[in-house]
């Protein structure tokens, strides 16, 4: 690999950990922890894309513990989407970065699921617990409830990562967008 | 007792790990549960750490009641399931056992030592690397994030309020963050090729035991090259797309032993001659070389930057960027490179010690690197570059924040140095006060071409002196600073103490001190951008830190150090117009508000270019235009020359006697402050005097 590559790759989990961090201390109701992810993934190609979703999240299991290792393949998940989808051409526009933010979330929904329902008994120690536990008193299985809350929580975080990184990639100035292949995907 | 190493241990997290997920819940996991978290408990290194198990586990045990525990079925009247219950007491003490043994197994092997460990393991060292400097570049973030919020708040932007003012803010922080650090990346991956990172496939490690390294040590030496080290001819540098080059090279060549020092302004071309001899072209500077580059007696494109690594260093501007991001201290930052080159430890330990010598930075040795001042920390780049023991060596403004005392040693070390060993030195430095440190200039950079000789005397547009008359300035002032204290959170001493000043309408002061004296936050005081201990600083007889951030940024500009922390439009005229966006005027009002800011500041025609494609003198020039198009009662200018060369600084001077405003300044040239400013407020130890 190129040092050029593994240099953007820590810069976008960098990214990821400040901007997280941000979001908590500005209280704003999204986690904004994916926008580097999916920036490395239209930069640079879904597999490049998936290596920082993954190490991303072992850097966070190394700050702070192992819960954010175990979602690892949740971040894995919205890498190789987010490179796939800009392949596909869905980040030439805005409406398409929409849907790709939305079809992310589909996917974290299908991996994010079973980790949270197995692994945690469908529990999160957040206000997200109200919900899953209405839900399941309802009536509703736990497998279910969960995949509803973790899109309810997901979609708008997701949506607005690709628009920040559609916006980012269309701003940059041309002599850096020369240096990545991927960039022409983003029109 | 022998001491269980990273690697070890994480096998025992693991088989830990596996044990509480696996084994029957009851007792095998009640009992690991209750062993790890007593342990969190009992270890004292590792209590600190009890409060973040509580906090996790505490609410997911509430979690747990309210989705298993069957209080809420029982409430809404369904049947509750109390299998349910224990099967969800279970799993939470297997999370119990999991967390508390990862918070062990995370207290006996800190960051610090992890990454030691992983650079000198098995492991590719670019997952090590990619674990490695993340950590660096989110504090460097951080840092950052805070002062595009500071230059955002300062403009007028809400940092506070409602959530859609928030989220609306967050488009004015997150561009300038993320769009800067992407412009610094082909910078950044650079500085990683000159350290030889990934040149060969094992690196050697001080870190790990003692082992000879990689390569043997009696390595047959390379058949010693005695021409020119380099060697230009009739080249020419061609931007991705354009066929007129950007620098044309008719001549230049520097012999073994030689110092070749080379003058130009703002945007003339060093970097470029720089990103060209080593061998950054096209990979980190996109373009094309035309014509006849060699080096060491090689074309230049036949090698890649890394591969050039070993013979040919360069070193830029900015240190940070240049900092690898892997290492704890100095000196393994030093190290970091020869260790690439997998050179036996000795031949490391020595070139380390002698590179630390040359620098003048051995009793640095055991510092962090993140935590140098900014000549300290090129000091460091410019040792990590000499460890490499290059035959060619170019400087691109790599003493800029050095100490000019300092400046004057660094030159005849590095001169002596290269006329010892054989090797050359390039040396490329904005026309000034920087030549006197070196002999002649070989050439200078003039309108994209690089010409024999010193450039011809600057023509410096001495702008005239105050024109402000002696007499007595009565007006009601425009800023009052009343027994002003403040001190840094966490801080015992005070950094101001008891300030007083008065600006009075149309008045300049520049504002002069040692390094850390408090002068930046005097200003952010005075901008109202934080708040003072004791004491009030007035606008126009209010109280700064009462008006609304709108209100302040209409009455007070401030130019802050660093002008591309701002910049979040991808265009010129995009990111001046911004400072128009809550005023009253028309649009054909603001277009031409903004053609005379763009006149004035020298940007006329760039007004479609990107910010961060224009050179650095230009780059401060776009924020001096986002003031310009305004006009309120207050100028403040933290260290508005540092970037130009006698050219724009003469455009500035006029740019700045044009305004009507009171003007306060930072100012480190005594030149400066002394022919412009007719008041000047020196600020030592805490106490300012006017």
């Amino acid at each position: 690999m190129k040092n050029r590559t593994l240099v953007l790759i820590a810069l976008c989990i960098a990214l990821n950990i400040g901007l997280g961090q941000a979001a908590s201390t500005l209280k704003l109701p999204i986690f904004l922890d994916s926008i580097g992810t999916v920036l490395a993934a239209l930069l640079m190609g879904p597999w490049i894309g998936m290596a920082t979703g993954l190490v991303t999240n072992l850097l966070w299991g190394v700050i702070s513990g192992p819960v954010a290792a175990a979602f690892a393949p949740v971040a894995m998940v919205i890498g190789l989407v987010a490179g796939l989808a800009a392949r596909k051409g869905l980040f030439r526009s805005l409406a398409g970065a929409v849907i790709a933010g939305v079809v992310i979330t589909l996917f974290v929904t299908l991996v994010a699921t079973p980790i949270r329902t197995y692994l945690f008994g469908g529990v999160t120690g957040s206000g997200a617990d109200f919900f899953v536990a209405y839900l399941t008193a309802v009536g509703q299985r736990l497998l279910q409830s969960v995949a509803l809350t973790v899109i309810w929580t997901n979609l708008v975080d997701k949506i607005v990562a690709c628009l920040v990184a559609q916006a980012v990639v269309r701003q940059l100035p041309g002599r850096i967008r020369s240096l990545f292949p991927g960039a022409e995907n983003v029109a | 007792m022998r001491k269980i190493g990273p690697f070890r241990s994480f096998l025992l997290w693991a088989v830990w790990v596996g044990g509480s997920m696996g084994l029957p819940a009851f007792p095998f996991a009640a009992v690991m549960a209750g062993l790890s978290a007593g342990a969190v408990l009992l270890w004292p290194r590792a209590r600190r750490r009890a409060k973040a198990v509580a906090l996790f586990m505490l609410p997911l045990a509430f979690g747990f009641w309210l989705i298993h525990g069957g209080a809420l079925q029982l409430f809404l009247g369904v049947a509750a399931q109390p299998s349910r219950a224990v099967w969800a007491l279970g799993l939470w003490l297997r999370i119990l056992s999991v967390i508390s043994a990862s918070q062990l197994w995370l207290e006996y092997v800190p960051p610090p030592v992890l990454i030691r460990s992983l650079f000198a393991g098995r492991l590719p060292a670019s997952w090590a690397f990619l674990l490695a400097s993340p950590l660096l570049l989110a504090g460097q973030i951080r840092a950052r994030a805070a002062q595009v919020r500071e230059a955002q708040l300062s403009r007028g932007v809400p940092v506070h309020g409602t959530f859609f003012e928030r989220a609306s803010s967050l488009t004015a922080l997150v561009f300038p963050l993320v769009l800067g650090l992407l412009n610094e990346l082909p910078a950044r991956s650079a500085a990683l090729d000159m350290k030889g990172f990934g040149l060969f496939p094992r690196r050697s490690s001080l870190a790990g035991e003692e082992k000879t390294g990689p390569r043997p040590a009696s390595e047959p030496a390379p058949p010693k090259y005695h021409g020119a080290m380099a060697a230009v001819r009739e080249a020419a540098f061609l931007a991705p797309g354009e066929t007129k080059p950007v620098l044309e090279i008719p001549e230049f060549s520097v012999s073994p032993g030689d110092t070749a020092f080379l003058e130009g302004g703002n945007g003339s071309g060093k970097s470029t001659l720089a990103s060209m001899l080593s061998g950054a072209v096209p990979e980190h500077r996109g373009g094309s070389i035309a014509g006849e580059v060699r080096v060491l007696g090689e074309d230049v494109t036949s090698r890649s930057c890394l591969a050039w690594s070993p013979d040919v260093q360069a070193v830029q501007q900015n240190p940070v960027l240049s900092l690898s991001g892997c290492t704890f201290t100095v000196r393994e930052e030093v190290a970091f490179g020869p260790e690439n080159l997998a050179l036996p430890p000795a031949e490391i330990r020595s070139r380390v010690e002698r590179a630390l010598d040359l620098a003048g930075i051995a009793h640095l040795g055991d510092r962090n690197p993140a935590c140098l001042s900014g000549g300290e920390a090129q000091k460091l780049a410019l040792a990590s570059a000499l460890a490499m023991n290059p035959r060619l060596l170019v400087l691109d403004e790599a003493f800029s924040r050095i100490h000019p005392a300092d400046r004057h040693s660094l030159a005849s070390v590095l001169r002596r140095q290269a006329m010892e060993t054989g090797s050359a030195l390039v040396v490329l430095e904005k026309p000034g006060n920087a030549s006197s440190s070196w002999s002649a200039p070989a050439g200078h950079f003039r309108d994209g071409r690089l010409l024999p000789g010193s450039s011809p005397v600057p023509v410096k547009r001495q702008s005239s002196g105050p024109s402000l008359s002696s007499g007595i300035n009565d007006d009601q002032p425009v800023l009052e600073i009343e027994n002003l204290s403040f001190r840094w959170k966490g801080e015992s001493s005070p950094l101001l103490r008891s300030v007083n000043a008065v600006l009075r309408p149309g008045e300049r002061a520049a504002l002069t001190g040692p390094n850390g004296a408090g002068k930046s936050t005097l200003m952010r005081l005075c901008a109202g951008l934080i708040e003072p201990e004791r004491g009030a600083v007035l606008l126009g007889g209010v109280p700064v830190g009462s008006m609304a951030p709108g209100e302040r940024a209409a009455r007070i500009g401030f130019l802050f150090q660093d002008a591309e922390r701002q910049i979040f439009h991808s265009t010129v005229a995009g990111e001046v117009l911004f400072s128009l966006r809550n005023s009253p005027l028309s649009q054909d009002e603001r277009m031409e508000r903004m053609r005379q800011a763009l006149e004035v500041t020298g940007l006329s025609g760039k007004e479609e270019k990107h910010p961060l494609d224009l050179n650095a003198a230009e780059r401060r020039m776009v924020a001096v235009a986002s003031l310009s198009v305004r006009e309120g009662d207050l100028l403040l200018l933290d260290e508005p020359t540092r970037d130009f060369d006698p050219e724009w600084q003469g455009r500035f001077e006029e740019w700045m006697l044009s305004r009507p405003e009171a003007i306060v300044a930072v100012s480190h040239d005594p030149e400066f402050s002394g022919r412009l400013f007719p008041a000047v407020w020196s600020l030592d130890s805490g106490r300012l005097t006017t």
